[in-house]
């Protein structure tokens, strides 16, 4: 089942920039969804319609089956969730606690049960404990969390996530990560989210599309796009460090993330170590 | 005759002086059909300029509360012609005459500093206002302004965007009108707090880029168009010279 489809999106911003052109792809229910591209190629403005932020120029949004419009955004907003790259901008009340509470009053809940899914949501990422601290003194790993908290407590069907892993260290990136993956893999929650690092993509989806200058150059399987060189290349991308390593080496089926690049090698050693062993039976 | 750019440009002085002289100028009349006549000009001179039909609209229609509520209550307050009544309340005739002069002023003012900040660079605006010998500090913090008000601007709307994206609207939300408030509340006092932070890090870049508030660029090095120059200061004299015209024709203009 789709859980969105566009059709020839193109939006056109109101000093006459192109942000999109004519931008098709669909994402199924329970997809992990890379959106890649170089900065400038509309990752953000492709990300931002299907929140209803943006409304498009021509073409249709359809998210959640509900296709976007300005009369519609209410509806949608409740069912996709967005994530900013900047956590600065979406947290922005007093404590914690009311920041997460946010969504939930502004979807009709009383305060008492939006706090006890505020609670709730901020226990299930291991953060509860900063409940009644003050935004401005947390960290920027802590904020991109709270923000975090903050849409998944209206328990969206879909997250969109803009650069979510950008600005943080390797142990918020680590943690992150992880939140993500197990939103997607053991909730079921179709994930999309932008980056630019083809590490990052490898790592967190299924799928990925490829932006440049507003146009979708490429959609498909993320392990099939991301050993496409050439793609990655005129994309203004490039491969994983795996992937440029044992290219030459795995030209058939070339490894993209960590793991497979270690089963790589442990193949090529393989290989390697069968003939020194013949040798050495010759020998004998 | 598209103003903005360097090398095309009209020399910012020529375009400051020209709005000041307006200004001075609507100050002093008091005709309605030489102001109107006035304003029409301006706004000719303005879309020749190239300012946006829009911008125009929005940056005259951004003043009508202001010299709207002035002008509002001119006829109950001057002149002894009635010539309407409300609720035992009379208005005039002079006042009303003086209300739409009062609007026309500050039409025309706007208009003649529309032409000049629409199609001036801000770097532009200090190197003039400095000709005509504004303090420096003075000039410096404007400009600072400016730059900070672009700032301040992208952060609110990226603010706004991420209290849209989770459901907040001003009308008819169901938390209330005092939630509203309260969290537009929160809304301006982070834009005020972060905006500052933001504008830290904007003055140290500047800095560490070799600004210094006390060294704005000679405009006489700046190379403005001859040609552009000259059609301005002549566009600029016709409008002006509007007013002597009208007088030789026998209309009242003060």
């Amino acid at each position: 089942m789709r859980a969105i489809e566009v059709r020839g999106l193109s939006y056109t911003y109101h000093d006459g920039t192109p942000g999109l052109r004519e931008v098709t792809f669909s994402v199924e229910k329970g997809d992990a969804v890379a959106v890649m591209g170089p900065n400038g190629a509309g990752k953000t403005t492709l990300l931002k319609h299907l929140n209803a932020l943006l409304l498009p120029t021509s073409g249709t949004v359809i998210a959640a089956g509900i296709e976007v419009s300005r009369k519609a955004a209410a509806e949608i907003r409740k069912k996709v969730g967005f994530l900013f790259q900047n956590p600065e901008d979406q947290v922005f009340s007093p404590t914690v606690l009311e920041d997460v509470m946010f969504g939930p009053i502004n979807m009709g809940y009383s305060r008492t049960e939006a706090e006890s899914l505020a609670c709730a949501s901020l226990k299930s990422l291991g953060i509860e404990s900063l409940a009644d601290r003050h935004p401005a003194h947390l960290s920027y790993g802590q904020k991109k969390k709270v923000a975090l908290a903050g849409v998944l407590v209206m328990e969206p069907e879909i997250l969109v996530m803009d650069e979510p892993l950008a600005g943080l260290d390797y142990a918020g990136m680590k943690d992150l990560m992880g939140i993500i993956r197990k939103l997607n893999r053991e909730n079921g929650m179709t994930v999309i989210f932008s980056t630019h690092l083809t590490e990052r993509a490898a790592a967190l989806s299924n799928r990925t599309i490829i932006l440049n200058s507003g146009r979708c150059v490429a959609e498909g399987k993320t392990e099939v796009l991301l050993t496409d060189t050439e793609l990655l290349r005129r994309a203004g991308l490039e491969p994983t460090v795996v992937t440029s390593l044992l290219l030459p080496f795995c030209p058939e089926a070339p490894p993209v993330t960590e793991e497979e690049g270690v089963k790589a090698i442990a193949r090529l050693l393989g290989k390697a170590r069968k003939p020194l062993q013949e040798d050495d039976g010759h020998e004998g | 005759m598209d103003m903005k750019g360097k090398s095309a440009a009209v020399d910012p002085r020529a375009k400051l002086i020209f709005s000041l002289a307006v200004i001075v100028v609507a100050v002093l009349l008091n005709s309605v059909l030489v102001l109107a006549v006035l304003l029409f000009l301006l706004v000719l001179l303005a879309l020749l300029c190239g300012v946006r039909p829009a911008e125009l609209g929005l940056r005259l229609s951004v003043v009508l509360p202001f010299a709207g509520i002035m002008a509002l209550w001119q006829p109950f307050i001057r002149g002894d012609t009635v010539i309407f009544s409300f609720h035992g309340i009379t208005g005039t005739l002079e006042g009303s005459i003086f209300a739409l002069v009062l609007l026309l002023r500050v039409f025309v003012a706007v208009a003649a500093l529309t032409i000049f900040t629409a199609t001036t660079t801000e770097t532009e605006i200090g190197t003039a206002l400095r000709y005509i010998r504004v303090p420096g500090v003075l000039v410096a913090t404007l400009l600072m302004t400016l730059r900070y008000l672009s700032v301040l601007n992208g952060r609110r709307e990226r603010i706004r965007e991420a209290q849209a994206s989770r459901l907040f609207v001003k009308r008819r939300n169901p938390a209330g009108a005092g939630w509203v408030l309260r969290n537009l509340a929160y809304g301006v006092a982070l834009l005020f707090i972060s905006s500052y932070e933001e504008g830290e890090r904007v003055y140290e870049s500047m800095v560490s880029r070799g600004y210094r508030h006390d060294r704005i660029p000679d405009p006489a090095s700046d190379g403005y168009s001859g040609i552009k120059n000259a059609l301005f200061c002549v566009l600029a004299v016709c409008v002006l010279s509007i007013v002597p015209i009208m007088l030789l024709l026998g209309f009242s203009v003060l």
